[in-house]
């Protein structure tokens, strides 16, 4: 196959996002979207006439109890006698929902989309029963796989390939719980110790209570805008310079094998596939010199140490230790999750749209106190299904040539 | 008569119950079927790539073909995945369990299954118990429903 090319550059003029906490006292599905889509229009001094297409990021809906939702945030969007998508991919919607958007652009269609989404995770406190209905009704439901015991079988495969250690999971995961205190808009803000990581009770060895995402409610929206359309005195225009999404088999008993990349289910393989060609359209040779700071889907701590390097970051299976090195925290030398991450705040039809968001405002210098000095080359990543859908964007204050 | 907005949390609760009806395709059916009714574990060879799937599926994810030529699959395999549940989860067996892939002698791909007989009193000492790679037996309950979960591993020792 050949690498995505874009036929005109797309910028975020505007972002948006709700504090994310616990669901009973959020506001309702739909007030978070327009409040997130209200946010976004703001910050790009645009109103939502000067939209020409929407696109809803919603995941498994099973979990906020609304089936065919998108019924229901028709007018809340804005979108009454406009185009309207919905995007599901699970974890990866919300990137997947900012794709759609900036292909829409790109393609030139439109000059400015609205990409928005919510969720309230713990509507139903069934939220792993609803996850376990997500594989296939003849060969794997009825066993309890659910995205726990997924993750937890991918990290046991990583720790037997490479020696990978619960405290450097732990570490990950204090990490995430630092930046999180510094990110007004997180669910979880507060500090833990290694020590305590470790001293909380498994869910699924390798994973405890502590390497976990919580079940976030909120909203977050985006403002895609043609160059053309970009108004360089009221908006500050971050840049999509590369962009890609790659899947990979449904079946896990598939992924034992070596791939031809040399890879197995202890990777994110078709993170490292997306991530090839979105840094091809970007220009980006050399990741670990070129990127200054990443925003990764990872919904438990084992994830992010690969996902660091299936983007280039880091050496195969020499990440865990980098992260203990503190390569990796807000100090170090690329910073990963510098928002706290997914392991701070899981809003899941939105969580890797808020990973774009947080690197739109790391390049614009807006990211507030969890700020990355001088970041102009922001990596933002997504990850659904059975750790099998990725896609990666890479943001920059510079407008690809 | 004035009103005041209340923020104490007003809430409605619904439960859902469906039912659905899922039928299988005549590969995945002739697979649980033969398990149930033989005690026979079978795999499906893809004429392309030449991977023998198990379990058995009717066309080749990879190569867009259909899969033809059974084979009878040992009761032996490699342990490739296994995890420590310790979670309770609605509809789901009461943990702590290991849930495990296996790839059996003659597939090349794995199964999903419980993997029992191992003492699971400590999360941590089960999963030092456990490597992959390890050989494991495949077994078969005494009472078949037809479904996946009619069989399961164990650890050779």
């Amino acid at each position: 196959m050949s690498a995505p090319r874009p036929t005109r550059p797309v910028a975020a003029v505007g972002v948006g996002q709700t504090p994310f906490g616990p669901t009973r006292e959020a506001p309702t599905y739909v007030e978070l979207l327009q409040r997130a889509a209200a946010q976004a229009l703001e910050s790009a001094a645009l109103s939502i006439d000067d939209i020409d297409a929407i696109v809803l990021a919603l995941a498994p809906e099973s979990l906020m109890g609304v089936p065919h939702a998108e019924r229901w945030c028709v007018e809340y969007l804005g979108a009454a006698m406009k185009p309207v998508l919905r995007i599901q991919t699970g974890g990866a919607t919300g990137l997947s929902a900012v794709e759609a958007g900036y292909t829409h652009v790109a393609s030139g269609l439109y000059d400015r989309v609205l990409v928005v989404g919510a969720d309230r995770v713990r509507e139903s406190g069934d939220a792993q029963k609803i996850f376990n209905k997500i594989w296939d009704p003849f060969y794997e439901r009825g066993l309890p796989l659910t995205t726990i015991t997924m993750i937890a079988m991918s990290a046991v495969r990583y720790m037997h390939n490479f020696g990978m250690t619960e405290e450097q999971m732990a570490r990950v995961s204090q990490k995430a719980h630092h930046n999180g205190v510094l990110n007004p808009n997180a669910h979880i803000r507060r500090e833990v110790t290694i020590e305590e990581v470790l001293e909380s009770r498994y869910l699924a060895w390798p994973l405890k209570l502590l390497d976990a995402c919580p079940q976030s409610a909120g909203g977050c929206a985006v403002v895609l805008s043609s160059a053309d359309a970009v108004d360089r005195k009221s908006q500050d225009p971050a840049w999509i310079s590369g962009h890609s999404m790659a899947g990979e088999s449904y079946y896990i008993g598939d992924r034992l094998e070596l791939s031809e990349r040399g890879y197995d289910y202890g990777d994110a393989e078709a993170l490292a596939a997306a991530a090839e060609h979105a840094y091809a359209m970007a220009g980006i040779t050399d990741p670990a010199a070129q990127i200054d700071a990443v925003e990764t889907y990872a919904s438990f701590s084992p994830v992010e140490i690969h996902n660091a390097e299936a983007l280039g970051l880091a050496e195969r299976g020499t990440a865990g230790p980098m992260f203990e090195e503190g390569r990796f925290d807000l100090d170090g030398e690329i910073p990963i999750n510098p928002s706290g991450g997914v392991i701070c705040t899981n809003p899941i039809s939105v969580t890797a749209m808020v990973r774009f968001v947080e690197a739109v405002l790391q390049v614009q210098g807006k990211a507030g106190p969890h700020q990355v000095e001088g970041a102009k080359t922001v990596v933002a990543t997504g990850a659904g299904g059975s750790h099998q859908f990725f896609n990666v964007s890479v943001v920059t204050s510079e407008e690809p040539n | 008569m004035s009103t005041t907005t209340q923020t104490e949390p007003f809430v409605i609760d619904q439960h859902w119950d469906l039912t659905y009806s899922h039928t299988a395709d005549p590969v995945t059916a002739t697979f649980l079927r033969t398990l149930r009714d033989e005690g026979r574990l079978l795999g499906i060879r893809c004429p392309v790539c030449e991977r023998v799937l198990a379990p058995p599926r009717p066309i080749c994810d990879r190569d867009f073909c259909e899969t033809e030529g059974w084979v009878d699959l040992e009761l032996e395999g490699t342990l490739e995945l296994f995890t420590v549940m310790n979670l309770q989860i609605a509809g789901l067996p009461e943990p702590p369990y290991v849930l495990a892939y296996v790839t059996p002698v003659g597939a090349d791909t794995a199964i999903a299954g419980f993997l029992d007989g191992v003492d699971v009193t400590s999360v941590q000492a089960a999963a030092g118990e456990l490597k992959l790679g390890a050989p494991v037996s495949i077994k078969l309950r005494d009472e078949r429903q037809g479904r996946i979960s009619d069989l399961y591993f164990e650890l050779d020792r």
